[in-house]
């Protein structure tokens, strides 16, 4: 091993040591540290439990209101300070437990002692006063019990601590006094016998040789003397050599002078040239100033860039707060989706801080229904190159939801990754509006369909009604009709045979009633007298008539001439009464019907009213007789309406414009 | 005595019929009803030689009334008399069991006529029926 090798481990190993030391110290002072800690926070449960035994004291004395919220602050006190410690001893432990119980315990004897005193239980008051002093005396026992078993575990840990350090010294001292003193050995004898040889070869003896023993430093001095021996004894015999060599040195150095001649002449040459040299250097000096010149004409043009550059930076601040404040969010997102830059306005529609939404990923604000819309708008911007837009469900960063309009288009950073700039404008309102006017056209559209099946139906009814009504007027010319003229005919024929005035007699009646109903008949299927003699006439007419038939009481009132009533109105109004009239005889059961007719305004009024059974709404939902009705009345631009309750009869007005018309 | 029993709806029809008829004096009208459900139970209990039916009836109509009266009362002649020359009709009727089919139009000598021709044992039809018997 070499010499500096050894000195170096001489070196380290104290060091080494000084450090393990200095570590062992560190961690031994703050073990102790601790447990000093947990002996002060101790000390001060002690002196926490004799300041609770002076206020119980205190207060059994004068039952005061002090000493009791002292008591109580100060048991409070103490149970914060239980509550900071712990030991990992579990015999430490143990005690720290009791102490907390004996706490409990005094804090409820003493609430015990007050409600005791309160209540004037003085027996039940002393007794409690020796249990508290008496579980008092336990808790301190107990912390002075801990304190003491602190101190001694402290003892303990100098006493560790000093060990260490002793064992540690004496285990490193040994390595060291080993590694010196074989150092100390090795470098003796070693010097030895080098000096011993150099003497040898001092006094001219070049073929003696030093020991070379070992690796060391003085070993490699040795070697070198032996080599410098070894060529002295070379040099030595060459001597002879070097005076023919000192004959050839002289006329080398002829050689030389000669070529000094030379020199010089060149130095004259190489003076002239030096002169050439200086007009050049003076050349240069003019450039120089030639250069001086330019460099300040680029110094000026600097400063016009400097200018220039305060401008950009001013029109950049512009535009920063152009983009900042813009109506618009402004978004410049990366190919994920990550958020590499946000204006203010986007950083509040989404609700969070701009600095917390750049780095996060535009999709966390994004509904789940809506993750698929963006994914492949972004997908198709970067596909078309061209700006595409999106319509997508958002939240804000406090949970609330708004629809958004994306516009992104790709953005032009050469040899970047993709990105997209995008804007974000929130479009809730619209989407309100929209879903609005749908609901709107939805309604429109259920209204028409339910126009257009009532009209459908109404349609159907009346082709129903119409083949009703043939029905009705067929069996009328079969039943009534038909049957008078058989008979008269019977009667004519009988006569014929066997002539009898009074068989004649009665074949005249019967054809004339057969040309009564015929006249009945003609009149309910248009009712001429409406054309001829007008309304009021023409529902005389057919009253009268209804009451004979049907046996009711028919009243009709009738106030106005109504002039300027047209023949559709009178018609419309001649059908609702024919039509009223028909149900009251079929359904109502009625006794007495009343009809009315006014004018209002430009408008004829119309009632019909009975006394009959009534109906509720559902036993006409599918009327015809109704629904024509109000069909006529609407049809000129009029109302119809039906008020009747089962038992109370029915009573329909109608109100038809003077002048109505269909419109067709 | 040729007897006789009426079923029309109507009241006055059945007053001609039996005013007619009852010109002739070897001919007794024995019973009249105004539809099927009251005439049947008469014709059980009357038996006459032969029965004027209306096809055109409340209730059970002429047809099915014919194939009644066949079956409950098979010794009495059938004449339908009605306003109705419909083929269908005439042919349904005949079909049924009908002997004669005449028309309210001209009556008094079809009628007669025709009773007189069904209690002989043959048929007999209006002129303007006739051509739909073929």
């Amino acid at each position: 091993m070499k010499i500096s090798t050894r000195l170096k481990l001489g070196v380290y190993i104290p060091i080494t040591m000084a450090l393990i030391i200095i570590a062992a110290l560190g961690f031994s002072f703050q073990q102790i540290g601790k447990i000093q800690q947990n002996g002060d926070t101790v000390r001060q449960i002690r002196s926490s439990i004799t300041e609770l035994n002076h206020f119980v004291f205190s207060y059994t004395l004068y039952h005061e209101e002090r000493p009791q919220q002292q008591f109580l602050a100060e048991h409070e006190n103490l149970t914060g300070l239980i509550a900071g410690i712990h030991f990992s001893n579990p015999d430490q432990q143990q005690l720290l437990d009791s102490i907390r119980q004996n706490n409990e315990t005094v804090a409820d004897l003493f609430s015990r002692l007050v409600s005791a005193n309160e209540g004037g239980d003085t027996a039940g008051a002393d007794r409690l006063v020796g249990l508290l002093l008496l579980r008092s005396y336990e808790a301190d026992t107990s912390a002075s019990l801990l304190r003491n078993m602190i101190d001694d575990e402290i003892r303990r840990s100098e006493i560790l601590m000093a060990g260490l350090i002793l064992s540690v010294l004496t285990v490193a001292t040994v390595p060291l006094t080993v590694i010196l003193r074989r150092t100390r050995r090795s470098i003796t004898s070693s010097l030895s016998h080098l000096s011993r040889g150099a003497a040898v070869i001092g006094t001219g003896n070049l073929d003696y040789r030093i020991e070379e023993k070992g690796n060391d430093e003085i070993t490699e001095l040795s070697r070198s003397f032996n080599r410098m021996a070894a060529h002295l004894k070379t040099v030595t015999a060459s001597k002879a050599d070097l005076e023919i060599e000192v004959a050839a040195r002289k006329e080398a150095e002829d050689e030389l002078k000669a070529a000094n001649n030379n020199l010089q002449e060149q130095t004259i040459k190489l003076e002239e040239e030096v002169v050439v040299r200086r007009k050049a250097e003076q050349q240069t000096q003019e450039l120089v100033e030639e250069m001086k010149v330019h460099q300040e004409e680029l110094e000026a043009q600097a400063e016009e860039l400097r200018q220039a550059q305060v401008e950009a930076r001013e029109s950049r601040d512009k535009y920063l707060d152009l983009y900042d404040y813009a109506p618009v969010g402004y978004l410049t997102l990366e190919k994920g989706g990550g958020i590499l830059e946000a204006n203010l306005t986007a950083a509040g529609m989404l609700g969070v801080a701009r600095s917390e939404l750049v780095h996060t990923q535009i999709s966390k604000f994004i509904l789940p229904d809506s993750q698929d819309t963006f994914y492949f708008h972004g997908n198709q911007v970067f596909e078309t190159g061209a700006r595409q837009k999106c319509e997508v469900r958002m939240h804000r960063g406090d949970g609330a939801t708004f629809y958004a309009k994306l516009e992104s288009i790709p953005a032009n950073s050469e040899g970047k990754t993709k990105q997209l700039r995008t804007s974000l404008s929130d479009i809730t309102e619209r989407k309100k509006a929209e879903e609005e006017l749908k609901k709107h056209r939805n309604h429109l559209e259920e209204l028409v369909a339910t126009r257009t099946q009532e009209l459908r139906e109404l349609s159907h009814r009346l082709v129903d009604a119409q083949e009703k009504e043939r029905a009705l007027i067929g069996s009328e010319l079969h039943d009534e009709v038909g049957q008078y003229m058989t008979y008269a005919t019977m009667l004519i024929e009988r006569a014929l045979r066997k002539p009898d005035s009074q068989i004649l007699i009665e074949a005249k009646s019967s054809v004339q009633e057969a040309i009564s109903q015929i006249r009945n008949l003609s009149s309910m299927l248009s009712p001429r007298i409406l054309r001829s003699a007008g309304l009021v006439p023409a529902l005389s007419s057919l009253i009268e008539g209804y009451g004979k038939r049907m046996e009711i009481k028919v009243d009709f009132a009738c106030s106005s001439e109504f002039e300027g009533l047209t023949e559709e109105a009178a018609l419309a109004a001649y059908r609702i009464v024919q039509e009223a009239l028909t149900n009251v005889a079929r359904h109502a059961k009625a006794s007495e019907v009343k009809i009315k007719l006014s004018q209002e305004g430009d408008k004829l009024h119309l009632e019909v009213a009975d006394n009959g059974t009534g109906f509720t709404s559902e036993d006409v939902k599918h009327s015809t007789g109704l629904t024509g009705m109000r069909e006529r009345a609407l049809a000129l631009g009029g109302e119809f309406n039906i008020n009747s309750k089962p038992g109370q009869g029915t009573r329909i007005t109608a109100e038809i414009p003077l002048t109505g018309k269909e419109n067709e | 005595m040729i007897t006789i029993v009426l079923i029309d709806d109507h009241k006055i029809v059945r007053q001609g019929l039996r005013l007619l008829l009852e010109d002739e004096p070897d001919i007794k009208v024995i019973g009249e009803a105004a539809s099927g459900e009251e005439g049947l139970p008469i014709m059980e209990k009357l038996k006459p030689d032969i029965l004027i039916l209306d096809l055109i009836l409340h209730g059970m109509n002429g047809l099915e009334v014919t194939r009644e009266v066949r079956k409950r009362v098979p010794g009495t002649k059938i004449i339908i008399l009605t306003m109705y020359d419909n083929s269908g009709y005439v042919q349904q009727a005949l079909l049924g069991g009908a002997k004669g089919y005449i028309l309210k139009g001209a009556v008094v000598e079809d009628l007669v006529g025709a009773v007189r021709a069904v209690i002989a044992g043959g048929t007999y039809y209006s002129a303007s029926v006739a051509e739909h018997v073929k």
